[in-house]
């Protein structure tokens, strides 16, 4: 016990921030004085299938004194306990408390596809590809941030149409504002947003010509913005061009549909607002007269006459 | 005695009012009154090398009650128009309005509170080049504004008509002198370094300066910025700037910028969207013809088809 007592004492000096010089050295005075040779921890030296012998090497990793040798001595061990001053399988679980200060732990209970979480009151091992938030995991795929030392789920909501304008010539302006469910955009660091607009047929996707320019095309579907946007600017803004109309002229129609998405690091795109279909006409008003017209959302721009 | 400290006080009013005035001349204003906007627009420095970025900013002061909502177009920067003239006053370069139709997250509008002066930055480079000889330079920037204030509501819809065009134009000098790589290179540095926030800085203040570090840096037109250019399509193949960055890249025909291009393309972790308009950037290189940027991607273009990226956006 004495033993464990001043090696507790030269880990915990580095453990509680105390990184005097004094603190660690007494601490490690104490434990090199008091520790017996060929020290065997019972709880020691075993995962499933490997043993590890003490330690031969020791030296200091950063402020904290600790077995160097493990890894290189016996592959599968490390040193991960402070109260334990041996080699041991690679971390278990119940060890991850200690990680904070087990620089060598980087695998957590036997699976290289977790690692040590540090937290209140205990930690855990969390999945690579999480991030570890006071001893719980917050999967990013899942939109969860850590927020005030808890996970909680960032996303976008609420998406809705707070402005929209006739520039003229007719071009259509939509202004879009959006919300996080966590009430603060900046939480949103994680997401992106885009448009998705689907046209008919396939891609490119060829406008109808006459009215259109020949050759007039667009990628189908259309992704916007390249690349897509962060989602904490919580403001979006669309615009939507007549095209190159060109005479003589020709009466034609077409619908695309448009959605707004959404997305976290998982890459998969989520809706956040349907807005159906965007319509576009070439009308003969007779006369010789032609009008151009595009319809969404209820908002209506035109050209009339066509030049 | 009285009299000399008089005359003290007058020389040292001078040579305020004279450093004052000197100061403003290095600071390139140039000024525009409107009804209740007063437009200034300035650079921190007069002196750049030849492919620097040079930041515009522009001060809008209002001057009237009621807060202001100017609409600069699509992605804020719509509204501009530049043009660089040299000292005979002949247009060496021009760069016409920017037009993105479709979806983006940047807004065209900037509020202007009322007896507040808000700043605009936008970057020269993205409409006119800045690799020019060694010489003084007269930039016009012409902007088309609208006012929010200005639309009025269609009566019976949902939709407002769009109010009319304000046009103004801004005017300034520069000089260009002759390269300094060093000096050059520690204004790409100081760019750079804003990618790591200061601990005194608040995140959306950060943030802030540095996508403006990150557009400068994009749109740097020297093969000294080509290793940072391709770390930023690395570090954050989402960035905003991908696409000046790569024109950039482009622009230096350098075969380090296309062995970067390509080696960013066959990393595993590369997104298949953003592969597309990296292997164009390489297409681009190899119609420099150069023989050492044709033999490096014999190879690849053999194994990668040129991507259609010009399509343009429409909704």
């Amino acid at each position: 016990m004495a033993n464990y007592a001043a090696f507790q004492i030269a880990g915990m000096s580095v453990e509680n921030g105390d990184t005097s010089a004094a603190g660690i050295l007494i601490g490690l005075l104490m434990w090199m004085f008091l520790l017996p040779e060929g020290f065997v921890d019972d709880a020691a030296g075993g995962g499933p299938g490997i043993v590890c012998p003490p330690c031969q090497e020791w030296g200091w990793d950063g402020f904290v004194f600790r077995c160097m040798g493990c890894e290189a001595d016996c592959p599968g061990c490390a040193w991960c306990d402070s109260s334990i001053p041996q080699c041991k399988s690679l971390c278990l679980p119940s060890e991850c408390k200690t990680c904070n200060i087990c620089v060598n732990c980087k695998v957590c209970g036997n699976d290289p596809n977790k690692f040590c979480c540090s937290g209140t009151p205990s930690g855990h091992c969390c999945p690579t590809g999480t991030t570890c938030c006071n001893g719980s995991c917050c999967d990013p795929n899942n939109y969860e941030i850590c927020k005030n030392d808890i996970c909680v789920v960032a996303k976008p909501t609420n998406m809705r149409q707070t402005y929209v304008e006739d520039l003229g010539n007719g071009v259509l302006h939509f202004v879009y504002d959006w919300n996080s469910t966590t009430g603060d955009k900046a939480d949103l660091y994680n997401c992106k947003v885009r448009e998705k607009v689907d046209y008919p047929g396939g891609n490119p996707y060829y406008w109808p010509s006459p009215p259109w320019a020949g050759g007039y095309h667009v990628d189908n579907p259309t992704l916007l913005p390249n690349p897509p946007g962060p989602a904490t600017a919580g403001h979006g803004e669309d615009y939507h061009s007549p095209g190159t109309l060109t005479p003589p002229y020709q009466p034609a129609s077409f619908s695309a549909t448009q959605v707004y998405q959404y997305c976290g690091p998982s890459g998969n795109w989520e809706t956040l607002l349907s807005i159906g279909s965007i319509q576009r006409f070439v009308i003969d008003e007779g006369g010789g007269l032609w009008r151009y017209s595009i319809i969404k959302s209820g908002a209506y721009a035109e050209i009339f006459p066509l030049p | 005695m009285i009299m000399k400290l008089k005359q003290f006080g007058r020389l040292l009013t001078m040579t305020i009012i004279l450093a004052s005035s000197i100061d403003m001349s290095t600071n390139a204003y140039a000024q525009e009154s409107g009804k209740l906007l007063e437009w200034k627009i300035g650079t921190s420095k007069q002196v750049f090398y030849p492919g620097e970025p040079v930041l515009l900013t522009l001060n809008i002061k209002n001057s009237g009650t009621q807060e202001e909502k100017v609409n600069f177009g699509m992605e804020g920067i719509g509204a501009f128009s530049m043009e660089i003239r040299d000292s005979n006053n002949i247009i060496i370069t021009k760069g016409s309005k920017i037009e993105r139709f479709g979806f983006t997250t940047r807004s065209s509008f900037l509020d202007v509170p009322p007896s507040k002066i808000v700043q605009k930055p936008i970057v020269l480079n993205r409409w006119c080049s800045t690799l020019l000889p060694p010489g003084k330079y007269h930039i016009i920037c012409n902007v088309e504004y609208r006012l929010f204030s200005e639309d009025q509501k269609q009566p019976g819809t949902i939709v407002f008509k769009a109010g009319p065009i304000h046009k103004l134009q801004l005017e300034l000098d520069i000089q260009i002198v002759e390269l300094d790589k060093m000096e050059f290179e520690k204004i790409i540095e100081s760019l750079v370094a804003l990618e790591v926030k200061p601990e005194s800085q608040s995140t959306g203040e950060w943030l802030e300066e540095r996508d403006r570090a990150r557009e400068m840096l994009a749109l740097t037109e020297s093969e000294l910025a080509v290793p940072y250019q391709l770390k930023l399509l690395r570090t954050d193949p989402d960035t905003w700037f991908r696409p000046d960055a790569i024109n950039s890249l482009v622009k230096s025909g350098t075969l380090e910028a296309t062995t970067g291009l390509m080696q960013i393309i066959e990393d595993p972790s590369c997104k298949e969207d953003v592969k597309h308009v990296l292997i164009d950037g390489v297409y681009r290189l190899r119609e420099t013809g150069k023989p050492d940027i044709l033999s490096a991607t014999n190879e690849f273009v053999a194994k990668h088809k040129r991507p259609f990226v010009d399509h343009p956006a429409v909704d």
